[in-house]
């Protein structure tokens, strides 16, 4: 039995290619049907996320090709061959495995060690079997690339430390606050990365907004988006002892929120501590308000600072990551070799037993004198001849397929054996890898 | 040889503390977990010891200084259990363990481990002073570790050093929150401590109150009483009443540290009929020469309080007491 693997992702698609391919969870069902008809696959399963599409398919047939699954592709997402063709890429076999096992560790990810994807491919998984559209090869596959993800997740950096702006602010805030549960959000002024700050905020659970714009509309605007109150402009530092948290991003060319808003602040706040973000540039909050106790000012160049460090953290524990996916890809290679070997093995013994039949057959007609006990001593002999013929063959294609060399073995087989006659080809899971297009590396 | 068990609970505690740094350095969960096992394991011994110890010396083990900062350990230790346990203080052993490994290590290489008069020992106002004072200091040292932890936090947030050991670290409303529970539950405690100890003290001697223990324990209890009022009536927060948590704990610690090395005279004067020692160093009447009883003073027993509560298995010993003296 072989393994496929057909896919794209954000490296090698842009984002008007991936939403045409990708499925909503209700229509994987169906596509999964339609996909093991079409390319004739025993198993299959699809994962498919806002930055991947990928097909794992397995079985035997001569149909289950990357050409017949690419033109699958092409003709049910109403695309053109050429159109598709250049952001797919193709693996194999072991190749399939490291880059499942890549993905499942988020080593693959666009942004390297983010904790959705082993969920995503857990849920795929699930909804392939729950279907019955996987079998043995899929399940052990899809199970020990879950376990390594996992492991890599446990035991390396890879998810460590907050990688956006957003996320660090709302780390910072909980770090002064514990939790945002009831604490309240002033937002001055407004931009898109203080908008996803704020709604980054309010997910972690700050419970009230306090919006203030030079436009009042744009602030009654956000207010409404984010379930928030707007407020008057000129009226902010009224309302600064009411928030917890500060995010301050104005077009002003100067500061907006000075060390006397911030000291009077916090007197009517009864020394409770004052979380502020100052997210413009240039800066809108005097940085003399640092100074004071109990008030905690961070800028965007602190921000970015910490993000790019542990960017940069992440991007080292990713070499850790993937000699500890090897260790695992490796022990999976072993299993995968033996469900290579396994039909060869099959059709082996069925064109022993189909010889062994024909010249009993032969036999029997011309002695025609024997008894049935006769019948059955020769028999069991013949049985036995040919299985122990075959013992050592198929002992050494089992310990070739378990440490993934048996393609010389398993390639000189049907020659030793004379299967030319034979439908179909031996089975192999390791195709070479010569079949697979340029930017198809990602995965090793 | 019973104090093999005391280095042993103590020896554990350091390696709980060195496991404990590595969760705040590194954020291991494994570390984490093994710290709170091996405190488990190590509070375990510990509170073996001290029950052998009393069963030993046929007393509650809180009336020597070394026994009663052995007691004082435990409940340090007992407290920073619960607080891991039910606030999820995970960054706690790192500070709390370290100091109660050297302070146990101190106190039994220097506290003594005798009583002091037996008569003495048996009063009620003495229990509720060694009880009271043993919670008290407790309760306080936890609020000063609180404290220290609230000021690392608090730099570690004002140099925005983002990193491991930030995120290992309680929040500061947590650390806040808790600086203030522990001082409003220590303060009746200490409170207590002290109006007892005034009780026994009189009885002592007439010029009480010309001790540095006593002056130096009212600037604490003031400290503490300062600490609430400027918290709970002008709303200070953060780093200032963490520095005055830190100032009033340094004050009862020179308290213990004199009572534990030094031997203040209100709780050695009666040392003369301590029950030997420990190392078997320091003898009795070395301990005599240098703490003379004060003429005139009848000892402490609960006969000297009769409105005082006598629970059943508590006995003065009048007779043996008396005829000594």
């Amino acid at each position: 039995m072989r393994l496929e693997l057909v896919g794209l992702n954000h490296r090698t698609a842009p984002v008007e290619i991936r939403e045409r391919l990708a499925l909503r969870d209700d229509q994987l069902q169906g596509s999964l049907e339609h996909l093991r008809a079409a390319v004739d696959a025993r198993e299959a399963v699809i994962l498919s996320t806002c930055n991947r599409v990928e097909l794992y398919l397995a079985g035997d047939s001569e149909r289950l090709a990357p050409a017949s699954v690419a033109a699958y592709l092409a003709a049910s997402n109403a695309l053109t061959l050429d159109d598709l063709r250049p952001h797919l890429y193709y693996h194999s076999g072991r190749a399939a495995v490291r880059h499942l096992f890549a993905v499942a560790a988020s080593v693959d990810s666009m942004i390297v060690g983010e904790p959705q994807i082993l969920g995503q491919v857990k849920q795929a998984y699930l909804t392939a079997a729950e279907h019955g559209a996987t079998g043995k090869l899929l399940n052990a596959l899809f199970h020990a690339a879950i376990k390594a993800g996992k492991e890599v997740r446990t035991q390396t950096a890879i998810g460590a430390g907050h990688v956006s702006v957003s996320s660090v602010a709302v780390e910072l805030a909980e770090k002064v606050f514990e939790s945002l549960e009831g604490r309240t959000v002033l937002l001055l002024g407004s931009g898109d990365m203080a908008e996803q700050a704020l709604i980054h905020l309010i997910e972690s659970g700050a419970s009230a907004t306090l919006i203030a714009n030079r436009t009042f509309e744009r602030a009654q605007a956000l207010a409404e988006r984010h379930g928030g109150q707007a407020i008057p402009y000129d009226h902010f530092a009224e309302r600064l002892a009411e928030a917890d948290v500060v995010l301050v991003s104005t077009g002003a060319p100067h500061f907006v929120l000075t060390r006397d808003h911030l000291r009077d602040a916090l007197r009517r706040r009864r020394g409770a501590p004052l979380l502020v973000i100052d997210i413009a540039v240039p800066r809108n909050v005097d940085p003399a308000a640092a100074e004071l106790d109990n008030v905690f000012l961070y800028d965007i160049d602190d921000l970015e600072s910490v993000v790019s460090r542990n960017r940069q953290e992440r991007e080292e524990s990713v070499v850790r990551a993937y000699a500890l996916l090897e260790r695992h890809a490796a022990a999976f290679i072993a299993q995968l070799g033996i469900f290579a070997i396994e039909p060869l093995i099959v059709q082996l013994d069925a064109r022993a037993a189909a010889l062994r039949d024909a010249e009993l057959d032969r036999l029997f007609a011309k002695l025609g004198h024997l008894t049935d006990a006769d019948r059955g001593a020769v028999r069991e002999t013949a049985s036995r001849l040919v299985n122990k013929l075959l013992h050592n063959p198929k002992i050494a294609l089992r310990r070739a397929a378990a440490e993934g060399r048996h393609t010389p073995l398993a390639d000189a087989v049907p020659e030793l054996f004379g299967f030319e006659e034979e439908e179909s080809p031996p089975a192999e899971a390791t195709q070479d890898p010569s079949r697979q297009t340029p930017q198809a590396k990602t995965g090793d | 040889m019973l104090l093999i068990l005391f280095y042993i609970a103590v020896g554990i505690y350091l390696v709980a503390a060195v496991l404990g740094w590595s969760y705040v350095r590194a954020g291991s969960e494994a570390a984490s977990s093994a710290t709170r096992r091996l405190a488990a394991v190590g509070l375990a011994i510990h509170a073996l010891f001290l029950a052998l110890w009393g069963v030993g010396h046929s007393r509650f083990p809180a009336y020597a200084p070394f026994e009663a900062f052995a007691l004082l350990l435990a409940c340090v230790v007992i407290g920073y259990l619960v607080l891991a346990h039910s606030l999820r203080l995970r960054a706690l052993p790192a500070f709390v363990l370290p100091l109660v490994a050297l302070a146990g290590l101190a106190i039994a290489l220097f506290a003594p481990a005798e009583a002091a008069d037996r008569t003495t020992a048996r009063s009620l106002w003495l229990l509720l002073h060694a009880v009271t004072a043993l919670l008290g200091a407790a309760d306080f040292l936890v609020a000063f570790v609180v404290a220290a932890m609230y000021l690392v936090q608090q730099r570690l947030l004002k140099r925005k050093s983002v990193g491991p050991l930030m995120e290992h670290m309680p929040s500061l409303d947590t650390l806040d929150r808790l600086n203030y529970q522990t001082i409003a539950l220590g303060m009746p405690v200490f409170t207590l401590t002290l109006v007892s100890g005034i009780v026994l003290a009189i009885e002592k001697r007439p010029d009480w109150w010309a001790n540095w223990m006593v002056a130096s324990s009212f600037v604490a209890w003031i400290v503490y009483a300062i600490l609430l009022h400027v918290r709970l009536i002008a709303g200070w927060r953060g780093p200032k009443v963490a520095y005055l948590t830190i100032l009033g704990f340094l004050l009862v610690a020179a308290i213990l540290c004199g009572i534990a090395f030094l031997g203040d005279t209100l709780h050695t004067m009666s040392r003369e009929r301590g029950r030997g020692s420990r190392g078997g160093g320091r003898g009795e009447t070395q301990e005599a020469a240098l703490c003379p009883r004060p003429s005139g003073l009848a000892p402490l027993s609960l006969d000297s309080f009769p409105l005082a509560p006598r629970p059943s298995g508590l006995r003065p010993f009048p007779s043996e007491a008396r005829d000594a003296s």
